[in-house]
């Protein structure tokens, strides 16, 4: 949605950002395009930036902004018009600002790209967040998985009483709704597994590099769909159209408003907990055993009076 | 940006150099002590008619030159006064850029330093940002040219026209009109003033003050059906926060808000426990393990939510009605399974 009128405030900020992109650009200068693409702005709009940033000039050195449009392209000419590099606006700070607290980003690394980046003042508190749960070894496993260093973790799955150690060759970060996760070849299991990032306690790297396996992975659903196990739901279909779950093979409707869902799942508790939470709403179905164990679960849950 | 800033847009819509005289005044202030070796003074400044200034009224001007200050300080441009040491405070000021704080020290990032931020940014553009993606993109881009990485494959963005428009009303500071349809499919035109935008669960939001309700309302990005140019500019109160407004599926009912206690156990990872509660409410950690305060409109609705995240270590504690909306999942649960 370019937008097609600019207010005052915005011909500002883009006459700004388009100077300073040009003089980056140098000689070859940028194609109309890709400044109306990259500024968000229609062709109208550009030509009156330009007419704008062309009447540029300071009385007493003489000296000028000369804007040239050579076909598509538009240059400008000379140092007069020398922007460089700004510091990220507000706005864009606080982004910047969320994604090096959000990644875990070494605070040494995090304090000079603050240093080289941020506006003097953000000028306000933090503005821009998520959700995303991503644990506090993101930036390790990212430079892992970029290096082929096998790890060391202290991971509690969902169904460990205690932590426990595993050595994992680390193979890809993916997110499912608010939730991170390592995929990463389990070395004892032999097989590959994911890891919520939120659930890592500890991460030591090895001296020893990773193994190439031959198995790819592709997804999180992939990896669930490998070392799990699945089990037929049956629940509304307004629901069944809602859930996030990672594990979700297939969803088939009954004409009925309900619907019969296959899930992968690789812990019995996070499965009956999901079930539980929908208070009677889904069903286990054609597996007797499965329901019982469900039940008994439940049943342990509750309070007492 | 007063009426009397802006001259008519001409018939033909041909470019025309003297549209927007105020963006003219403060670009050419910014190029003028951009491309000037010296400081310079306020009368320079407020006298000089080709500038933008110079009305005759001196007072007025200098009012004008403030605000104008400000205006390229939002932007990241800092325009700081000096004095020449031993100066009278009556000595007249004079003016530059501050050029250790508007332009970026390209050579204080390391490589090792840009290639971590150049990975974290397209991981968070390759799993599909859908709140961020454009700032991060231009993040993106200014590192980039910063540290002449310029040759690494830029991930692919993908631009959500609704998103970029609460986006460009937001780092503008200007409020944003919009027709949104809400859950129920109701059509409704709005004027808000963005305070702040999140993304949960992969969907875009954005909180702010709504002119037809006059409180602060969250929205979804992808429930506007068409929106304007921004109009007028704001500022945001210094005691907003953003974290408030991170809601939860119990925030979501006509009931007045109780406070609830939930548990973690001793062991649950801090990690795990901060992602959960989202800054919301008072969170204490203790030797017995955590627990977690927060108002709550839906006790089934948080009974719920605390089901599931049962699995780690997630239990309801008071009040009481909490439990017995916990209990009664239980009982449905099982009921449903075909035992009485």
């Amino acid at each position: 949605m370019a937008v097609r009128k600019l207010t005052s405030e915005q011909r500002l900020s883009r006459s700004i950002d388009i100077m300073e992109a040009l003089y980056a650009a140098g000689e070859a200068g940028m194609t109309r395009d890709e400044i109306c693409s990259r500024f968000d702005i229609s062709g109208a709009s550009l030509d009156e930036i330009i007419g704008i940033i062309s009447t540029l000039a300071d009385r007493e050195s003489g000296a000028r902004i000369i804007c040239e449009c050579r076909d598509e392209r538009v240059v400008l000419i000379g140092d007069a018009g020398r922007v460089l590099p700004l510091r990220l606006s507000a706005a864009e700070g606080a982004v910047l600002n969320h994604e090096l607290e959000s990644l875990g980003i070494e605070e040494c690394a995090a304090a000079r790209i603050r240093r080289a980046l941020l506006p003097a003042e953000l000028g306000y508190n933090q503005r821009v967040v998520d959700t995303v749960a991503r644990g506090s070894y993101w930036q390790q496993l990212c430079c892992a998985i970029q290096d082929g260093v096998r790890c060391l973790v202290t991971y509690r799955s969902l169904d460990d009483q205690h932590p426990r150690r595993r050595l994992i060759d680390p193979l890809k970060i993916t997110t499912n709704g608010d939730q991170t996760y390592l995929i990463a070849w389990d070395v004892e299991a032999d097989g590959q597994r994911s890891y919520r990032m939120d659930k890592i306690e500890e991460l030591l790297l090895t001296e020893d590099s990773v193994v190439r396996h031959t198995t790819e992975t592709t997804s999180l659903h992939d990896s669930l769909a490998q070392a799990s196990q699945s089990v037929k739901l049956l629940m509304p279909l307004d629901m069944a159209e809602r859930v996030r779950w990672a594990g979700i093979r297939s969803i088939k409707a009954d004409g009925e408003g309900t619907a019969s869902v296959t899930v992968s799942y690789s812990s019995e508790n996070w499965l009956f907990s999901q079930i539980i939470a929908a208070g009677g709403a889904i069903r286990i179905a054609d597996d007797p055993a499965l329901s019982k164990r469900l039940c008994d679960a439940a049943e342990a849950m509750a309070f007492r009076s | 940006m007063t009426v009397s800033d802006m001259t008519a847009t001409n018939k033909t819509n041909a470019p025309e150099p003297g549209f927007d005289k105020t963006a003219q005044r403060i670009l050419n202030l910014f190029f003028v002590l951009n491309s000037s070796p010296e400081p310079l003074t306020t009368e320079q400044i407020v006298l000089d008619s080709d500038l933008g200034y110079g009305s005759g009224n001196v007072d007025s001007d200098k009012r004008k030159f403030r605000r104008d200050r400000d205006k390229l300080l939002e932007r990241g441009i800092v325009i700081k006064e000096v004095r020449a040491a031993g100066a009278q405070e009556t000595e007249e000021s004079a003016w530059t850029i501050d050029r250790e704080h508007t332009f970026a020290a390209g050579g204080l990032i390391t490589a090792d330093d840009a290639d971590i931020l150049l990975n974290a940014i397209d991981q968070t553009l390759t799993t599909g940002s859908s709140a961020f993606a454009t700032p991060l993109a231009d993040i993106r881009s200014k590192i980039a040219y910063l540290t002449g990485e310029t040759n690494t494959a830029e991930p692919p963005v993908v631009h959500s026209p609704t998103v970029d428009a609460v986006w460009s009303a937001f780092a503008d500071r200007c409020a944003l009109r919009f027709l949104y349809q809400n859950g129920r499919g109701e059509q409704r035109q709005r004027t808000v003033c963005v305070y702040g935008m999140f993304e949960r669960e992969g969907t875009a939001y954005f909180c702010g003050l709504d002119d037809a309700t006059g409180k602060i309302r969250t929205f979804r990005c992808d429930r506007i059906v068409r929106a304007w140019r921004p109009s007028r500019a704001y500022a945001i109160p210094a005691d907003f926060n953003l974290n408030d407004y991170l809601f939860f599926e119990f925030d979501f009912s006509d009931c007045q808000p109780v406070t609830a206690t939930f548990s973690f156990a001793p062991q649950a990872q801090s990690d795990m426990v901060h992602g959960l509660t989202r800054g919301r409410g008072r969170l204490e950690h203790a030797k017995d393990g955590w627990t977690w305060t927060v108002d709550v409109r839906d006790l089934n609705a948080a009974a719920s939510f605390c089901m599931e995240h049962s699995v780690d270590g997630m239990r309801p504690v008071a009040p009481n009605e909490l439990k017995q909306a916990w209990n009664r999942l239980i009982e449905r649960t099982v009921s449903a399974h075909g035992r009485a």
